[in-house]
């Protein structure tokens, strides 16, 4: 039985220590999971067992024998393999390119590359993920979850078809763009790897899925090894003890109370937009296809479905970053028309999932990503009638977004230095000063620990209270019917349920039937 | 106002009514209207620079000469870039064009675009620099001419007057600076030699400070500006082309010196600025070097060329010396050769074939001796370095000789008749 | 390998990390403000020291007289720069620019008021081109600019008809090397007044912020419901119209419009708003800084030339120079992004 090991491991940025005087073992057919809070150390550990960063002391062994990688192909080829969290694709290279990038040699043939080889096996390699992906396409064709897909096929399945061996795959929180039914199908991979020998590393925020794979967890806090053991010695409770030392408040009491019925604020009717991609323009298959619905004032609503299913596009519709093919919405009974930046006048706000792409600019400071969407005049705005910004105010509405959200920064500092949960809050503060109508929130809490999450949560309920309604869409299951007042379902861009979560409680095999269809529902539980 | 403007007002009149022209002036010298044109034509080509001055006075004037001789006209810019003119050549002459006037850079493009116009059947006339010692005659048949201003005379005479009215000025002791060109370029190193050869005859002047202007004005100004804080301000200040001396002239307006009293200044090409600041007092002297001589002669070079006359080996590469100009002249200058609507030559007195015994140069044009010429450049002869055969054997048998005594003699309608009212084209 | 080669932030630790990093941001933040400061003083000091006449009160009133239009051009482009895209038509506007006011002074006896009110406006349509074909052609800035550079330089050809032109009137001179301030000419003092405007524009008003914003994140800023086209438009206007401030002030300092008057300056305002510590990447930076840029590459070019230091050893120095001011002042982790 062979084994990954470090030993007294610590790693120091100048004066920062990320990681210090850490243990930790992962031997061949097992999975050990890694948790920890945001900044615990986690993706550090990882990059040095893979060969992207060097430890500043301690010992990297595999069966005893040091570990000496320069980089990550190096690391490929002593068998250590791993799934980045964000996937670092090419976005102008076409999809097989990306999946077989820095093992061309492989497909050399008379000193060319062989590309109906690489095509082959790239296919062979999508079709084993069940992917419905074109190889020979462009990658940046493809949206996040689909590349992120992409990347753990790629992780998952290149040591065999390149007849690498596959001694140690490092899952670094994996899942965090996934649906449902993809992470079932990645926790069985993982599984079925564990099987076949590979010793598993698994980093993930989600407890269900540690609990559900994991022969062995191990905490960090701090860049410390906080906890160690068998799963069986965990419960939630204590992991959550562990990896924030304090107890975190129950998700559970977070649940929204029952709320009266206010009059409708947003009607949407028969919402229709069609596949725009030229090729499949004879198909003309409708992305979302006629949906309507109706959100009341102070009302929080979840939409739930797999990817595909059209609730982003739905989302994007509203807020007027995508362009209706058919159907209209109507706020407050007046037609809400025009761009994204006519439908914020009229007191839309869009948070979108991707934050380092969409959400904010990480180059700028907290007080400037707080006022962003509001540099216009008048009540709501930074500057005044002749485009003189309002720095004083600016300060004022960026120290009250800090003290309310909690967010641990200073106004001036850059974003980009912030935290995941800080960083969402950040993008949700941006919004939540201008007291908007409605927000709209792709995955409020993607790539968020556990302490942020409930905050988060907190937030949003407040921010109902004081009557913003709430669309959002989320993959997260938990969070879709811990949070909403009301749980809509779509499927292939229909609305297929409409379900009320305050008179009976939702369960999440019920969401999940909805979301995939019956007969496929069977088969996976 | 710039000096094509006033000078050729109607370029574009003559651009459309080319041909016909050409037909009406060829006419006469047939003998009859009803014979047939014996002369034969093609499409002339220049390749110049459109952003200057002095190029585009050649152009104007080549294009008019063009028009007399009932040659075609078609015109590319190459910016100054040999190898761009080389593709430029290429292109024209598979278009099926013959005649080509250029205005080489450094002389690079020279000897293959000859070579390419030899197995075609074209000709080559270049006013612009040549590779140090190298001969038209090298370059096969084609290249008809290699023509050149005689600068190291020029320039030396332009700095001597400013520097004489300097001495009467300010005495013996005189500080000059001197606003060089691009650094390393054959003409540069020419007109410096010039500038040092003139300093040299007065022995209490000196060159204190010298930086490059590029020959343009921009450069020259700020070149002017970081001399004259180095050095304080000077008694004269040369100036490597008319262009540079414009920025000199800027330069101390800018400080609030005043040329032609407490600064001389000369320079040498003859710009339209430059001769009105002559006129007004601001510059000293410069040297004429007439861009429109250039054009014009060039034209009259190639049409002979295309009608069978043969140049002998000296006839190859000649030159002129311009006129030295200073307030006492420069109204005559302004008069004939830029506030004149006319060709300020004659380009059928210029063409052998067309005027036979009664050609004229219409200029001191002299063949060069290539020892005399690029020596003056300083530039050292390469080892080993012979002229062509035909050009030794031409000095050896008096052919040179006679040839500079032919134009001379040939020579009457001079370059300081300012009365000549020009040539009607 | 497509990965992340560098490590991310969640590397290092939330509150601790945060901290730490805010510190090395604001560190990197002073050395682009402080070593083109520092790189400026010792330039100073050493030419200062080899040659006296560098520190004359004439050759300080030269450099001013010399930096005013490179500081005028380079303001305006530096909120393109900003923005993430970039200026390549900067000095075929500002030749344009002197062309149409020697014509207009010369030819057409228009007074020098009414003149730089034309340039202003050529300026506004040279600058409305470019936006058009950016914004609404979706032609990346590069290429737009370099070709529509190339346009304005043909029309310049045709205006001037490829000859310099006199303007034969001392009054303009005095426009750009008068002093209404002893040993500061006008020149100079117009461009510090509009660095100033635009310094505290770039900060303090909602176009600079914007602009800042779009060149952070362009998806972002379009997300956040920022009207995209029409600041980037304002930015392209901005930096042709005063393109055409610095040409009319070229003009104006040599009398004369000549083709070749704006050769340099494109390299120049590029140079000296990168060296000033504007990232060519977008989003860093700002119309405060090129101050510095214009001032080092002016003393540079002017010191050189003082000191008698040889034309071909110039050329090298030069760059050295630029590329070490570049490489310690700009944002370090830009430099691993693809640079536009």
């Amino acid at each position: 039985m062979s084994e990954l090991s470090v030993k007294g491991l610590t790693f120091a940025f100048s004066s920062f220590v990320a990681l210090k005087n850490v243990d930790l073992s992962i031997r061949s057919g097992e999975i050990v999971g890694i948790i920890g809070e945001n900044g615990a150390g986690k993706s550090t550990l990882l990059n040095i067992l893979s060969g992207t960063l060097h430890a500043t002391s301690g010992s990297v062994t595999v069966d005893g024998e040091a570990l000496a990688v320069k980089n990550y192909n190096e690391a490929n080829l002593k068998g250590i393999w791993r799934i980045f969290q964000d996937p670092a694709t090419i976005p102008n290279l076409r999809v097989y390119e990306n999946l077989f990038l820095g093992h061309e040699s492989k497909f050399l043939r008379f000193g060319l590359l062989n590309k109906s080889a690489m095509i082959q096996l790239a296919r062979k390699l999508v079709a084993d993920m069940q992917l419905r992906v074109d190889v020979r396409d462009v990658m940046h064709k493809y949206d996040f979850p689909t590349r992120q897909a992409l990347e753990v096929g790629k992780a998952t399945l290149l040591p065999s078809i390149l007849g690498l061996s596959s001694g140690y795959v490092l899952f670094d929180e994996p899942t965090t763009g996934l649906t449902r039914s993809e992470v079932t199908l990645l926790l069985s991979r993982m599984r079925q790897l564990k099987a076949s020998g590979a010793g598993v590393a698994f980093v993930s925020h989600r407890l269900q899925e540690l609990f559900d794979v994991c022969d062995r967890i191990v905490v960090l806090k701090d860049g410390h090894v906080v906890g160690a053991g068998a799963t069986a010695e965990f419960d939630e409770d204590k992991l959550h003890r562990m990896m924030v030392g304090r107890d975190v408040q129950n998700l559970a009491e977070v649940k929204p109370r029952a709320r009266s019925d206010a009059p409708p604020r947003l009607v949407a009717k028969d919402l229709t937009i069609y596949a725009t991609a030229a090729k499949d323009a004879h198909i003309r298959r409708a992305e979302v296809d006629h949906v309507s619905l109706e959100i009341g004032t102070g009302e929080i609503v979840g939409i739930g479905g797999l990817l595909g299913s059209g609730k982003n596009h739905l989302l994007r519709l509203i807020a007027g970053d995508m362009r209706a093919s058919g159907g209209g919405v109507t706020l407050d009974g007046r037609p809400l028309l025009g761009s994204l930046k006519a439908r914020k006048d009229l007191g839309i706000a869009f948070v979108p999932s991707d934050r380092g792409r969409e959400a904010i600019v990480g180059a700028l400071s907290v007080a400037s990503n707080i006022s962003l969407a509001s540099g216009h005049s008048g009540a709501l705005g930074f500057s005044n009638r002749i485009g003189i910004w309002r720095g004083r105010h600016e300060q004022a509405v960026t120290k009250a977004m800090i003290k309310e959200l909690a967010i641990k920064a200073s106004p001036e500092q850059t974003v980009g230095s912030l935290s995941g949960g800080n960083q969402q809050k950040v993008a949700l503060a941006k919004w939540i000063h201008r007291d908007p109508r409605v927000m709209l929130i792709e995955n409020p809490t993607a790539g968020v620990d556990v302490g942020a999450k409930v905050e988060i949560y907190r937030h949003l309920l407040a921010l109902a209270a004081r009557g913003t309604s709430i669309l959002y869409v989320t993959d997260d299951l938990p969070e879709l019917i811990r949070l909403s007042d009301r749980v809509l379902i779509m499927r292939d861009g229909g609305l297929v349920a409409n379900l009320d979560n305050r008179s009976h409680a939702l369960n999440e095999h019920e969401l999940v039937a909805l979301m995939i269809g019956r007969s496929q529902a069977q088969s996976l539980h | 106002m710039s000096l094509d403007k006033k000078d050729f007002p109607r370029r574009t009149l003559l651009k459309a009514a080319g041909g016909g022209v050409a037909a009406a002036v060829a006419t006469p010298f047939l003998g009859g209207p009803t014979m047939a044109d014996p002369y034969k034509t093609a499409t002339f080509h220049q390749l110049l620079l459109l952003s200057n001055e002095w190029c585009t006075i050649i152009n104007d004037a080549a294009h008019r000469a063009a028009d007399v001789l009932g040659l075609s006209y078609k015109a590319t810019t190459f910016n100054l870039n040999d190898s761009i003119a080389l593709t430029q050549a290429q292109a024209a002459a598979a278009a099926g064009e013959r005649l080509f006037l250029t205005n080489s850079a450094d002389g690079s493009s020279l000897r293959p675009i000859s070579q390419m116009l030899g197995t075609v059947g074209g000709y080559l006339v270049n006013v612009g620099s040549n590779l140090p010692w190298s001969s038209p005659i090298e370059d096969g048949p084609a290249f008809t001419q290699g023509f050149i201003a005689r600068e190291n005379i020029g320039f030396y005479n332009s700095v001597k007057c400013m520097l004489n009215q300097a001495v009467k000025k300010f005495g013996p002791n005189l500080k000059i600076l001197h606003i060089t060109a691009a650094k390393g370029a054959f003409v540069d190193n020419l007109r410096s030699n010039a500038v040092h050869h003139a300093v040299s005859e007065f022995p209490g002047a000196k060159i204190v400070g010298s930086l490059p202007g590029n020959w343009n004005a921009e450069d020259g100004q700020k070149a002017t500006e970081d001399l004259i804080s180095r050095y304080g301000i000077p008694n004269c200040i040369v100036a490597q082309n008319d262009g540079e001396l414009t920025g000199v002239l800027a330069a101390l307006r800018g400080l609030g010196i005043r040329a032609g009293d407490q600064v001389l200044t000369c320079g040498i090409d003859g710009s339209t600025d430059i001769l009105r600041a002559i006129k007004s007092g601001k510059v000293e002297a410069t040297c004429f070097q007439s861009p429109a001589y250039h054009g014009i002669q060039a034209t009259a070079r190639l049409f002979d060329a295309l009608n069978g006359y043969k140049p002998s080996a000296p006839e190859r590469f000649v030159g002129f010396t311009g006129v030295l100009v200073t307030k006492a002249n420069v109204d005559g200058v302004l008069k004939r050769y830029v506030d004149n609507k006319n060709l300020p030559f004659d380009p059928k007195l210029l063409s052998h074939v067309i005027s036979g015994d009664k050609w004229d140069p219409q200029a001191p044009l002299v063949p060069i001796k290539y020892e005399d010429y690029y020596a003056s450049a300083g530039i050292a002869k390469p080892a080993g370095w012979q002229p062509p055969a035909a050009y030794a054997q031409s000095i050896q048998d008096g052919e040179f000789d006679k040839v500079t005594q032919r134009y001379q003699a040939a020579y009457k309608l001079s370059l300081e008749d300012f009365d000549y009212p020009g040539f009607k084209g | 390998m497509a990965h992340k080669q560098t490590t991310t932030l969640d590397d290092f630790g939330a509150a601790p990390a945060a901290d730490k990093r805010f510190r090395f941001v604001i560190s990197r933040e002073q050395r682009a403000t402080w070593l083109p400061l520092v790189a400026l003083a010792v330039l100073i000091g050493y030419f200062a020291f080899k040659q006296h006449a560098f520190v004359s009160g004439l050759n300080i009133t030269v450099m001013g007289a010399q930096a005013g239009p490179l500081l005028l051009i380079s303001l305006g482009a530096t909120f393109v720069v900003l923005m993430g895209s970039i200026d390549l038509s900067v000095a075929a506007v500002a030749t344009l620019s002197a062309a149409l006011g020697a014509v207009l002074l010369q030819t057409f006896g228009m007074s020098p008021g009414l003149a730089f009110v034309a340039t202003l406006v050529l300026g506004a349509v040279c600058g409305l081109v470019n936006a058009l074909l950016s914004t609404v052609l979706r032609v990346p800035s590069f290429i737009a600019t370099l070709a529509s550079g190339s346009v304005f330089t043909g029309v310049m050809l045709h205006v001037l008809d490829g000859s310099a032109l006199l303007v034969d009137n001392d009054a303009i001179s005095e426009i750009a090397n008068g002093q209404i301030i002893p040993m500061i000419p006008n020149v100079l003092l117009l461009a510090v007044l509009a660095w100033g405007a635009l310094a505290v524009a770039n900060s303090h008003s909602r176009f600079g912020r914007y602009i800042v914003a779009i060149g952070g994140g362009e998806r972002v800023a379009q997300l956040s419901g920022i009207a995209v086209t029409r600041y980037k438009t304002y930015a392209f206007m901005l930096s042709s119209v005063f393109a055409a401030i610095g040409g009319y002030f070229l003009l104006a300092r040599l009398g004369s419009a000549t083709p070749s008057l704006g050769d340099g300056y494109l390299l120049d305002s590029i140079a000296a708003i990168v060296v000033g510590g504007t990232s060519l990447s977008g989003g860093v930076g700002g119309a405060s800084r090129t101050i510095l840029g214009v001032a080092l590459i002016t003393v540079l070019s002017n010191g050189l030339n003082v000191c008698g230091v040889s034309p071909f050893t110039q050329e090298i120095v030069k760059g050295v120079v630029i590329v070490i001011a570049v490489l310690t002042t700009i944002d370090r982790v830009s430099l691993q992004q693809i640079v536009k």
